[in-house]
């Protein structure tokens, strides 16, 4: 692409020879060696690496650890409820049957409320295992069948 | 009609091979195996323990009680341990101290069926023992194989 003669009316106005004592000033001022001592510009160099650096990571931190962060505590939250939820259904189904509140559901639990049903002593309500409205020997037989199987479970 | 008894014969003779050398030819054979829990000098009043075939060469095919009166009736267990490797053998007994047993008892005795050639390794582990009171107390778990078949 060749660059023929201006027809724009403007830009002529702004094409002007300059004159030349004014070019060869100019000229000279760009031959003239400016003197820089070593020490300025390295603390030049220096201070505006320092600048620049600055604002690479002013401008990468935030961006970048605002998002980072709300995950950490949606996870840590997650891991949270999840923990609590836990805790409380284990609770609902095994807490009654851990009549000697070992933390365990063994054996030793049906000995407890049949020994507790032997004594005729008053046996709590949350003994009835079947909801049946009575505290009794299929309470028992509940508590030793859990105890006793093989499909895991056994922890209050 | 002749044919007919010569292959209902086959068929029953066959039946009772398979029985006898098990389903993929292995030999089969049974065995007893009793569980003994010392308890020391302290009545024993409850147990619950834990027993298993660990190299998988036998199958529970039955459980019942041991030679104390505390504890002959049968142990309670998981139905699904028939037919399995592995059980969890629990009893108790309401009856007073002095009527309870103390030192080495047998508690239970395990039924095996045992397919091949190969010595069952066998493992018992007590997981819990009380006196009358249900306090836990100290049991040691043993173990004695005998062939019955």
């Amino acid at each position: 692409m060749t660059r023929g003669k201006n027809n724009d009316p403007e830009r002529e106005n702004l094409d002007f020879e300059a004159p030349d004592r004014l070019v060869r000033g100019l000229q000279g001022l760009q031959n003239k060696p400016v003197f820089v001592p070593r020490t300025i510009d390295e603390a030049i160099l220096r201070s505006a690496r320092q600048e620049f650096s600055k604002a690479t990571r002013k401008k990468w931190r935030w961006p970048i650890l605002i998002p980072s962060f709300g995950l950490a505590v949606a996870i840590l939250l997650m891991i949270a409820l999840w923990h609590y939820n836990q805790g409380r259904a284990s609770k609902g189904q095994f807490a009654r049957e851990d009549v000697n509140h070992d933390g365990q559901v063994d054996i030793l639990d049906a000995f407890a409320l049949a020994r507790q049903l032997n004594e005729k002593a008053s046996v709590p309500s949350p003994a009835d295992l079947n909801g049946d409205g009575v505290v009794d020997d299929r309470d028992v037989e509940l508590i030793t069948a859990h105890a006793v199987s093989l499909g895991g479970g056994g922890k209050s | 009609m002749k044919s007919l008894l010569f292959v209902i014969l086959t068929l029953f003779t066959d039946l009772l091979l398979a029985q006898e050398s098990g389903l993929n030819g292995q030999p089969m054979r049974f065995c007893a195996v009793d569980i003994y829990l010392d308890s020391a000098t302290v009545p024993m009043a409850a147990y619950q323990v834990e027993f298993s075939v660990t190299n998988g060469v036998g199958k529970i095919v039955g459980i019942e009680g041991g030679e104390h009166q505390a504890f002959r009736a049968a142990p309670h267990y998981d139905p699904k341990a028939i037919q399995n490797e592995r059980a969890i053998i629990a009893a108790f007994s309401l009856l007073p101290a002095n009527a309870l047993p103390t030192g080495r008892t047998r508690v239970a005795t395990v039924h095996l069926m045992i397919t091949g050639n190969t010595e069952p390794q066998l493992e018992v582990r007590v997981q819990v023992a009380a006196d009358t009171q249900g306090n836990k107390i100290t049991a040691v778990a043993t173990l004695e194989k005998k062939e019955t078949k």
